[in-house]
């Protein structure tokens, strides 16, 4: 449990403790209401559904169809069990039509509807997939690299790959259809990414290391920069040796006077070099 | 040039600039040599950072110790953490290759390492010269002297360790810095989706002021 989340739960229980000596249950329902469309806002957001759309008077209940639906056609999961939609299709109808005004037993339902989705351990999706560890509990591993290489052999073996991913696959959905886990889900993708890999003909795209990433690909040509200024740092840091040296022993001055031209010069002429070679990209 | 050619050049650059640098700290540094007017060699001076002023004189020549220069007192300590921050700078770029390590946050600590020993290398090259060198009338890069009176002649000039120093820097700079901007850009780019989801999230619900309900409540009371 996070510190925001002791913090809110310490005012909770004092708002509903004061809410039960004034008898005003009607903000304590506001409240309730209010918690669980944030939090159910969170964990759709985190997911990479669109935010709700609230000005239009999208209900809580048509967004949380709308996140299911899409996990549902394409990762076979289930994010907001049947409980969950069916208490807030009761609630949510209740709540509107009375104004935020609701009877007890469904303040005590939402507040305890709040907590149950706390529990969800929700994947951020935003958080990119490492594809590290996926694999720790299945030979999965063997295909997802180097297939590139040996892609006429790997042909060969595609039927049985597939019918291993699904089988995983299935595996999972099962087990995140009774209970989300943020792993699992992840898993889950990773499958399907794996999956669609081999459809496309085009071997597994796999995201696994840094060396896929695109930054890194492009960043190369930053080594040559960075070449550059190093030469002209050098002749720069030799150049302030000699003028400190000037300064110290003005007698020196003819003998390194045109040392430290070289190396000004040198250090002048990288620099329009980086800038020339640098500056249009 | 293929981009990723540059890469594996850079970081044998990195690697062979590491062996010099090491290779610098047992060769000497700066020599100071006195001739007479047969141009004889009389004195002859060698710094080494490990074991200061050494001649290839014997101890007995009282020519030679005359003109011994003063001990330059740099820092054992220094040298010793530039040796260690050497190696694991190597340990780390050998081990930690950015390309094969699937999070940009676990080579962090790692990142900083190949910078630090640009850093300690930079103090050898532009620290040594004017705090120790020069203030000991030690001339830098390299000065022949005649001496009317005497007509001795005195040769000063940085010798192989320091060049190897300076080779050590150009060689080690482009993939300390490569190494170290990227892992920062990538962790960056990592973490900024999760800032701005966070953002999104934070917009989209709505905000709940518990404290002044909690207040309306108990005034009620």
């Amino acid at each position: 449990m996070t510190m925001n989340h002791k913090i809110l739960d310490l005012k909770l229980k004092s708002l509903i403790s004061a809410c039960k000596q004034t008898g005003n249950y009607k903000k304590l329902a506001v409240v309730g209401f209010t918690l669980v469309s944030n939090i159910i806002d969170e964990i759709a957001l985190k997911l990479g559904a669109r935010p709700r759309k609230k000005e239009k008077g999208e209900s809580v209940l048509r967004y949380v169809h709308m996140v299911n639906e899409i996990f549902e056609k394409n990762l076979s999961v289930q994010i907001f069990q049947d409980e969950v939609i069916e208490t807030i299709k009761e609630v949510e109808l209740l709540f509107h039509s009375n104004r935020g005004d609701l009877p007890f037993d469904y303040i005590r339902k939402i507040i305890d509807m709040y907590y149950e989705l706390r529990k969800i351990d929700v994947l951020n999706v935003y958080k990119g997939l490492s594809g590290e560890g996926y694999y720790d509990d299945t030979n999965l591993h063997l295909f997802s690299t180097g297939i590139k290489g040996r892609k006429e052999s790997s042909s060969k073996f595609k039927p049985i790959i597939s019918q291993k991913i699904s089988e995983q696959e299935r595996m999972l959905q099962k087990k995140l259809n009774h209970q989300l886990d943020q792993g699992d889900l992840e898993r889950v993708i990773l499958l399907k990414k794996m999956k669609q890999g081999l459809d496309n003909e085009r071997g597994i795209a796999m995201q696994g290391t840094l060396k896929d990433s695109l930054h890194y690909q492009q960043n190369p040509s930053a080594i040559i920069k960075f070449m550059f200024i190093g030469v002209a740092l050098l002749s720069l840091f030799l150049s302030v040796i000699i003028i400190a040296e000037i300064f110290l022993y003005p007698l020196t001055i003819p003998p390194l006077s045109s040392l430290l031209l070289i190396f000004l010069g040198v250090a002048a002429v990288i620099i329009l070099l980086y800038k020339n070679t640098f500056r249009e990209r | 040039m293929e981009q990723s050619k540059a890469i594996i050049y850079s970081k044998i650059g990195f690697l062979a600039g590491t062996v010099l640098l090491f290779i610098s700290l047992f060769l000497e540094w700066y020599t100071f040599q006195v001739f007479d007017e047969t141009s004889t060699l009389i004195a002859s001076w060698s710094y080494t950072i490990f074991f200061e002023w050494d001649t290839p004189f014997s101890s007995g020549n009282p020519a030679n110790e005359g003109y011994r220069p003063l001990n330059l007192g740099v820092p054992l300590v220094i040298t010793i953490l530039f040796i260690i921050v050497l190696i694991a700078a190597v340990f780390a770029v050998l081990l930690k290759d950015i390309g094969s390590t699937p999070s940009a946050t676990a080579l962090r600590k790692y990142s900083y390492l190949p910078l630090f020993l640009v850093i300690l290398t930079t103090f050898y090259i532009i620290i040594f010269p004017i705090m120790y060198l020069l203030p000991n009338e030690l001339y830098f890069p390299g000065l022949t002297n005649i001496d009317s009176e005497l007509n001795y002649s005195f040769s000063y000039s940085i010798s192989v360790g320091y060049i190897l120093q300076l080779c050590g820097f150009v060689l080690i700079f482009s993939y300390a810095v490569y190494y170290y901007i990227t892992v920062a850009e990538l962790e960056k780019r990592d973490k900024t989706p999760q800032i701005q989801i966070d953002k999104i999230i934070r917009h989209v619900q709505e905000p709940l002021d518990l404290d002044k309900f909690i207040a309306e409540e108990q005034r009620r009371v």
